[in-house]
């Protein structure tokens, strides 16, 4: 009985995966000799050393690659069953969420568009937002960046960008006093 | 796939293919440091960097820190990152398939490999997009190893099957003597062309490969083979060829390949 032959896939690929260790190839070609040709074949590829400065593209590709670009995004999913913490705020209830957070509604803005780099918001100003939200963090995290609401957050301070950015820089940005600041980025390692 | 720990920190997920073996998949150690550091700077100018071209730049960043961004934008549901993930990877793809000198246009073949390639990694997104694509995870692993695989799938597709088993026009046959050692005469030929083609000028680089490849594909395979230590016993195995006929075409290659070197180099 021997155990299953692993495709010439599975084993294509671990020998990537192995191939910074001396004796790789002779290792590879004595375990599956039925692959050795490809085996071969890929560890020359391997060694071709790339261009430093590849050629740009021209007008042709750009477009082509635009095209690749649009058809992946058809994939992108639309989140059933995940709920959009945001989808039912209306203009004032971005008004309570703001005063229970104790920032402008610009900040809620801001990490609804996915504007606050995540890993630098602290963890429990996030339990609060999502509890304020009515759901988990998790949910929270699920609901930011996705499509926005008709809700409105007009707002006196929101921080006019398009790339995330430090949720510390989102708050000194919307004037959030210092104070108040300090307070909420506490618990922040 | 948990990135935060509810306490605000961000952590790398592990990846989720396993070798035949049942290991995991794993980043290389520098990819994982360059991802840690890479997690606190503003995504624009992540973005920034994985824009750079040049792999000299110091700010350059390999491909495996732009598949997992990618991905990341992907598990936090922001379509807008992703899409210029998605961008910037598939010209990192379409720039490393095949291509002829820097300002010289594609080829017919060079341009339907490098759809070839596009496309093919473009198919692995949509089933990552939609949950979570396991083929997708050499590419975080080994970026550069994974798209010669691109590439070597792409020559066998696009190119014209050849027969491998009549010499072509660069084939010499050397004198013959059956008592060769072939462990000695490996010893002799030391010389690793491979190494000459990857430590100068690119120019060079690329007329040393074009000699390389420009062997009839079993004397490259053999010049694969002794850079990579295999005895020849077992090359002779696996090639099906007679000890003495091994040493030819070894001889053959090494000949061809320093003369097209010697010629490039004048």
């Amino acid at each position: 009985m021997s155990a299953e032959e692993p495709t010439l896939d599975a084993v294509l690929e671990a020998f990537m995966m192995d191939a910074r260790q001396d004796g790789a190839l002779a290792t590879y070609l004595q375990r599956h000799p039925q692959y050795s040709l490809e085996l071969i074949d890929l560890s020359h590829e391997m060694h071709r050393a790339p261009a430093d400065e590849p050629p740009p593209l021209d007008h042709a590709a750009r477009t082509s690659m635009d095209a690749v670009v649009a058809r992946v995004l058809e994939a992108w999913p639309v989140r059933e069953g995940a709920r959009n913490l945001f989808a039912e705020l209306r203009p004032a209830d971005y008004g309570r969420v703001s005063k229970t957070m104790g920032v402008p509604r610009g900040v809620i803005g801001a990490v609804k568009d996915g504007l606050a780099i995540w890993s630098t918001i602290p963890g429990k100003w996030l339990a609060r937002l999502a509890a304020a939200l009515g759901g988990t963090v998790d949910e929270l995290r699920a609901s930011i960046g996705g499509a926005s609401p008709q809700a409105s957050y007009k707002s006196e301070a929101r921080p006019e960008r398009k790339d995330p950015v430090p949720f510390e820089q989102l708050l000194i940005e919307a004037r959030v006093d210092d104070a108040r600041r300090a307070e909420i980025m506490e618990n922040h390692d | 796939m948990a990135e935060n720990d509810g306490e605000g920190a961000e952590t790398i997920p592990p990846l989720r293919k396993r070798k035949p073996d049942q290991t995991l998949y794993t980043r290389q150690p520098e990819t994982e440091r360059l991802l840690a550091g890479l997690l606190g700077l503003p995504e624009r100018e992540v973005l920034e960097r994985a824009a750079i071209t040049r792999r000299s730049d110091p700010g350059w960043l390999r491909g495996e820190c732009l598949v997992f961004m990618m991905r990341r934008a992907s598990r936090r549901g922001d379509k807008r990152s992703y899409q210029r993930w998605c961008r910037l990877l598939l010209e990192r793809v379409r720039a490393q398939m095949p291509h002829g000198r820097s300002g010289t246009p594609l080829t017919t073949v060079e341009l339907a490999m490098a759809e070839y390639g596009v496309d093919r990694f473009a198919k692995l997104l949509g089933p990552d997009l939609s949950g979570y694509n396991e083929s997708l995870d050499i590419y975080e692993a080994v970026f550069d190893l994974a798209l010669a695989r691109l590439r070597t799938d792409a020559l066998k597709t696009t190119l014209p099957k050849r027969d491998d088993t009549k010499p072509r026009p660069t084939y010499v046959e050397y004198g013959s003597d059956p008592r060769v050692d072939l462990e000695v005469e490996q010893a002799k030929a030391e010389e690793d062309l491979f190494g000459i083609a990857r430590g100068n000028d690119e120019d060079f680089r690329l007329r040393a490969w074009e000699a390389i490849d420009a062997l009839p594909t079993e004397q490259n395979r053999i010049l694969t083979m002794m850079r990579e230590g295999v005895p020849p016993g077992e090359m002779a195995k696996i090639l099906g060829l007679e000890p003495k006929t091994l040493y030819n075409r070894k001889m053959a290659a090494l000949k061809a390949v320093r003369d097209a070197i010697g010629s490039a180099g004048q």
